[in-house]
């Protein structure tokens, strides 16, 4: 996407935000193909598709929100990220292991207990996480899987995941204690 | 399951229409407290639940409509805290008419309508809001303060925010 469209996209965004219906389709046009190509970056095909179209309702019902000064590609990317880490919790949830398995578990392997305290914590990662913006969570994201956003420099990626990791630890104190 | 691309297209248009009735019964939440010093001070409960019903439907309508409307709308919010805040306080600070027929309330409703429609005049053009969402916001609003000096109270302060907000009335319509 050159700059004078991802001009057109802000300035159309913005109309949109203000209440101009007459902007909505220009919108729809141009952040489909966009919001579809970044779910496919991300996840396999076949949950790509429906992950993109979640994000796209999920983006217009939002939309009132959208702040004019911010860059409008960012922001939908933001809640677009927001929603394949949620597809990817859901993934994980459905191919968690069923409790009878456990009995099948090798003697060598994590116990019961080890495994019910890594189940806890990462919960509770979770849930510091969901606390977060999307944009910050998106930022960790990237972090945590060795990857950096497209278009943003080295220097201000380490600076936004340091800040993200300070949001994190204050999140995480606010429900856990200095733990 | 993935949706038809028409069908999608309908969804986002939905969606969309959602996120501005949230948005506008976001804005309309300041009602509440309005509402509340209404109820608590004037003592005139039906009088402040419709009151504060219907200044809560033209919010919500008016932000989720957007542009000059939306603007207006909150404008109107500011505009017409003058006429609310006025004779509420006055009656809080414990002032009693003795005489049968009591000007004083009715008198700091029109301070506050005029007040109310300047705040319209000066602020409209310059957030590119619609004066006549913010005069009538402003009057709903208003009205929850004036319900203390009755009828008379309520056609002055229209009378005095119309009158105060007509240079910008006149300047939309031209």
């Amino acid at each position: 996407m050159d700059q004078a469209e991802r001009q057109r996209l802000n300035q159309d965004l913005a109309r949109l935000a203000d209440g101009d219906r007459e902007a909505f389709h220009p919108v729809f046009v141009r952040l489909r193909p966009l919001l579809a190509r970044f779910a496919a970056r991300h996840l396999p095909a076949d949950a790509a598709e429906d992950v993109a179209q979640e994000a796209l309702l999920r983006v217009f019902s939002r939309l009132s929100e959208f702040d004019p000064a911010r860059d409008a590609l960012s922001w939908a990317f933001g809640i677009a990220a927001w929603e394949i880490r949620s597809a990817r919790q859901r993934e994980r949830r459905r191919r968690e292991e069923p409790a009878t398995a456990l009995a099948d578990r090798p003697a060598d392997g994590p116990g019961p207990e080890q495994s019910a305290i890594s189940s806890d914590l990462a919960a509770a990662m979770d849930a510091a996480l969901a606390e977060l913006e999307p944009g910050v969570a998106d930022t960790l994201w990237h972090y945590a899987i060795g990857t950096r956003p497209s278009g943003v420099a080295p220097a201000a990626f380490r600076k936004r995941v340091e800040r993200g990791l300070a949001r994190l630890r204050e999140a995480w104190r606010g429900k856990h204690g200095a733990r | 399951m993935a949706l038809a691309e028409t069908a999608l297209l309908s969804q986002a248009r939905t969606a969309y229409e959602r996120g501005r009735v949230v948005a506008g019964l976001r804005s309309a939440i300041v009602v509440a407290p309005m509402a509340a010093a209404s109820w608590v001070v004037c003592d005139r409960p039906a009088a402040t639940a419709a009151g504060a019903i219907l200044l809560a439907t033209v919010v919500t309508a008016c932000v989720w409509r957007g542009g000059t409307w939306a603007r207006g709308a909150r404008l109107g919010l500011w505009a017409g805290l003058p006429p609310l805040v006025l004779p509420l306080s006055a009656l809080l600070a414990g002032h009693v008419c003795g005489a049968s027929f009591c000007a004083y309330y009715p008198g700091l409703c029109l301070v506050g309508g005029v007040l109310g429609g300047a705040l319209v005049t000066w602020l409209a053009p310059r957030h590119a809001a619609s004066p006549a969402a913010a005069a009538a916001v402003a009057i709903l609003a208003g009205t929850l303060g004036c319900l203390v000096a009755g009828v008379t109270g309520i056609v002055v302060l229209v009378g005095g925010l119309i009158l105060a907000a007509s240079p910008a009335l006149v300047a939309q319509r031209a």
